[in-house]
Parts: C-alpha cells; structure tokens; sequence
C-alpha cells in the first residue's frame, strides 16, 4: 500500500518532483517495425506503449461481416496489457479481452474514427493494435498519442493529432490552504497519483496548431475514481487542454525530425519531379 | 506561403493557407472552414496554373488506393473453377497495390461474345495475369467483381 507520506507534497511539488502543470518527459520513435504499414513507441515517464497499424486492407473475419455501412472504412482496435507490465510486480492473467482492454479498445476507436478519413477508404479496413509494455498511469492516453504516430507512420491521412491527456484531481484537504496549484488539478498522473482519493479524467482532444485559441476538440473524456463536482470541472478542462497543446508540441517535433531525418532522399526526389 | 523550390515539411493538421478561387486543395490535404489543412505528415507541392494553384501534400510511403468500379487492374489468377476463377488484385492502373485485394470472374464476364461457349479451364490457369475492369462489390464474399478485358 501507499503510505501517507508518499502522498504529502513537499513545497508544492508531486510526490516525484513535478509541478502541477509538469509532464513527464515523453520519447518517441517511429517505424520500429518492417513489417507493418505503420508503428511507434512512446515512453510517458515509466508508462512504455507499442502500437502497430495495418491496413488499409480489405475485411477479414467477423469485422467485415457485421458491418452494414459500405461507404467508410473500419477501424478495428485491440488494447491489450503484457502481462509483465504491472509495476507492483504482480502478473496479468491475461493480456487482452478482459473488461478493462475491451472498453479502452472501444474508446480508442472512437478517438481514432474521430481523426481518420474513413470515407476514402470504403469497404476496407484498419488495424490498429496497442501494447501496453509498462503501465505508470495514464497508459489510454500515451496509446492514443502512439496511435496517433503510429498512424502518420502509415501515411493513413488523419485529420488533426489526436492528444491524450490525464488531468487528477488530487483531493487532499491539507493542500487547498498552503498551496491552490496543486488541488485544482495534476497533469499527466502517474500510477501513485492516479491511486489517491480524487478523481482523474482521461481527455483526448484535437489541439489547434495556433497558439492564439487554447482551446480544441474534445472527442473522448472518461473518468474514474470519485464523483466530480461541476464547478470543478471547467478548470481542470483548461488545464488538460493546456497539457495536450503541450504534448502536441512535442508529438510535432519528433513528427518533424523522422521526417526530415529518415525520408529526406526520397522527399527530394518527390519535390523535384 | 513561400516558392516552389523550397521544400516544406509539413504535419497532419497543419493549417497550410486560406482557401479560395486561387488556392485549390489537393491530394493529400483537407479543407476546413475556409483554410486547406494537410492530413499527412510529408513535403508541400504546389502546382501553378494560370488562374489557380493546387496545393498538394505527398507523404513519405505513397498511400493505398482503394478498387473503385470502373478501375482498371492488373491482376494474378488464384484459383480456377467450372464457374468463376478468383484472383488477387495487385495492380490498380499504374499504381501498384501495397497489399492485393480479392476479386472473382464470373464465367460471363470472360469475354463479351461467345458466351456459353467458355470454358474457364481452358482460358485461364492458376498464375496468369490478367487485366481486368471492376464492376462491383459482393458484400457476402467481400471480394470484387471482375471483367476480363482482352489485350
């Protein structure tokens, strides 16, 4: 268990040094894969994420069976956890088809149906398969930003990043007379934070690449832990938008950098043509 | 927006520039409110006509098309039947498939006279490869239909 203490900030900062607004450092790589059509990794602090894109190709299996609508293409998600990623050092049964994985995969689809142009893909379909190496909090939203690199890696055109973010509520009633920082909520929580009684939203929005609107598209939010009260949640909304401007930030610049340093040959062969 | 010869690198949701009568998008760009975005991570081309200028967005692996009624495809025949031989669709015009697709000729649609004369042993075999006009899709077998088209 954790023990009190842990929890208790020092000065103001989280139990691992952060303030409020802090991200954990994020590193990113594209294409480790040959064979698939897309991939990237992403490390979020201690949280390690694996993500695979096949397709566009044409349906196989029961996927391609239920559907009734012709005109757009599907995307087919699969969530699953390695059973060695749990940090308190216990072991997953199972990797996948558990409650959890089933319900991320479906939200994960909705995040990436959101960005995805289906309608020029008709009668085909897209997979998208997530592994979560190592989990440290906020594991949906590291998935749904690999997904979101794992899907430019493809060159499937996408409309906008799609940019996962936690913002916790840390309820912890020593800090809302020392310091307000804290207690109007914590970006990007590890699995130590995400425990604390308070509540955690997981957000996934589409940030504008302008700085001049702070604001974006909210396409999933989920939450867990405690009931939320509603005057409460209009800052923490500011707030993880404010982190996913961040991310998307970051996400850009390593977009950048693979471009220019893996493909630079052939895109000056394209650009002279 | 700069010249031509430079090469802009470019991210999925970049705002590229407004749209209007002289900016037109292109492949690989979207547009949104007034503005063209690009929806893949990649170089900008811009291609100048007279009045207009199209603004394109090539991505570093070309993007896969989908068969859409009325392609031309190259195809390789599969497996051969009394009724219908299957193939694997490798090609679609000019612009060679990343992974085939499945697509089937019927008996019928061998050639346009002659009909009932045909036999499918004696046209095709296993590894031939055909050129082929897509008809349609069977939801059921989810494959295409093909037409054989003599060379």
């Amino acid at each position: 268990m954790i023990e009190a203490e842990n929890i208790e900030d020092q000065n103001g900062l989280r139990p691992d040094g952060r303030r409020a607004l802090e991200l954990r450092q994020i590193r990113v790589k594209m294409g480790v894969f040959g064979q698939a059509d897309g991939s990237a990794y992403i490390e979020q602090g201690n949280t390690k994420i694996l993500v695979t894109v096949y397709g566009p190709h044409q349906p196989r299996g029961s996927t391609g069976r239920s559907t009734s609508n012709i005109t757009k293409g599907i995307v087919n998600c699969q969530y699953s956890m390695a059973v060695f990623s749990l940090s308190s050092g216990e072991r997953k049964r199972k990797p996948r088809g558990d409650r959890k994985s089933q319900e991320r995969s479906l939200q994960l689809k909705h995040a990436m149906e959101a960005i995805i142009h289906l309608e020029i893909y008709p009668r085909s379909q897209i997979d998208i398969y997530v592994e979560a190496l190592q989990v440290d909090g906020s594991e949906y939203c590291a998935s749904v930003n690999a997904a979101t690199l794992a899907l430019i890696d493809a060159g499937i055109p996408i409309k906008n990043y799609a940019i996962g973010c936690t913002v916790t509520l840390i309820n912890n009633p020593s800090l809302e007379d020392e310091d307000n920082t804290l207690g109007k909520g914590v970006l990007d929580a590890n699995y130590v934070e995400e425990c604390t009684p308070g509540v955690t939203l997981s957000v996934v929005s589409l940030p504008n690449n302008d700085s001049t609107s702070k604001d974006g598209l909210i396409v999933v939010a989920q939450g867990a832990g405690q009931r939320l009260h509603l005057s409460q949640f209009e800052s923490l909304k500011a707030r993880v938008l404010c982190g996913c401007q961040d991310i998307r930030t970051i996400l850009d610049y390593a977009v950048r950098e693979y471009l220019t340093e893996q493909s630079l040959p052939s895109l000056f062969h394209v650009a002279l043509n | 927006m700069s010249k031509d010869k430079d090469i802009i690198v470019c991210v999925p949701g970049q705002r590229l520039c407004v749209s209007d009568k002289f900016n037109i998008a292109g492949p690989g760009t979207y547009e949104q409110q007034g503005y063209i975005y690009s929806k893949l991570a990649g170089v900008i081309k811009l291609i100048q006509k007279e009045n207009t200028r199209t603004i394109e967005v090539h991505g570093i692996t070309e993007q896969s098309i989908v068969p859409a009624p009325g392609d031309i495809v190259t195809a390789m025949v599969t497996i051969v039947n009394q009724r219908f031989c299957k193939c694997s669709i490798k090609c679609i015009g000019d612009i060679v498939l990343t992974r085939p697709y499945r697509g089937i000729l019927r008996k019928e649609d061998v050639r346009a006279i002659d009909k009932d004369n045909i036999q499918m042993y004696k046209s095709f075999r296993p590894g031939d490869i055909i050129l082929a006009r897509v008809v349609s899709f069977i939801l059921s077998e989810k494959c295409y239909v093909i037409i054989h088209i003599k060379v």
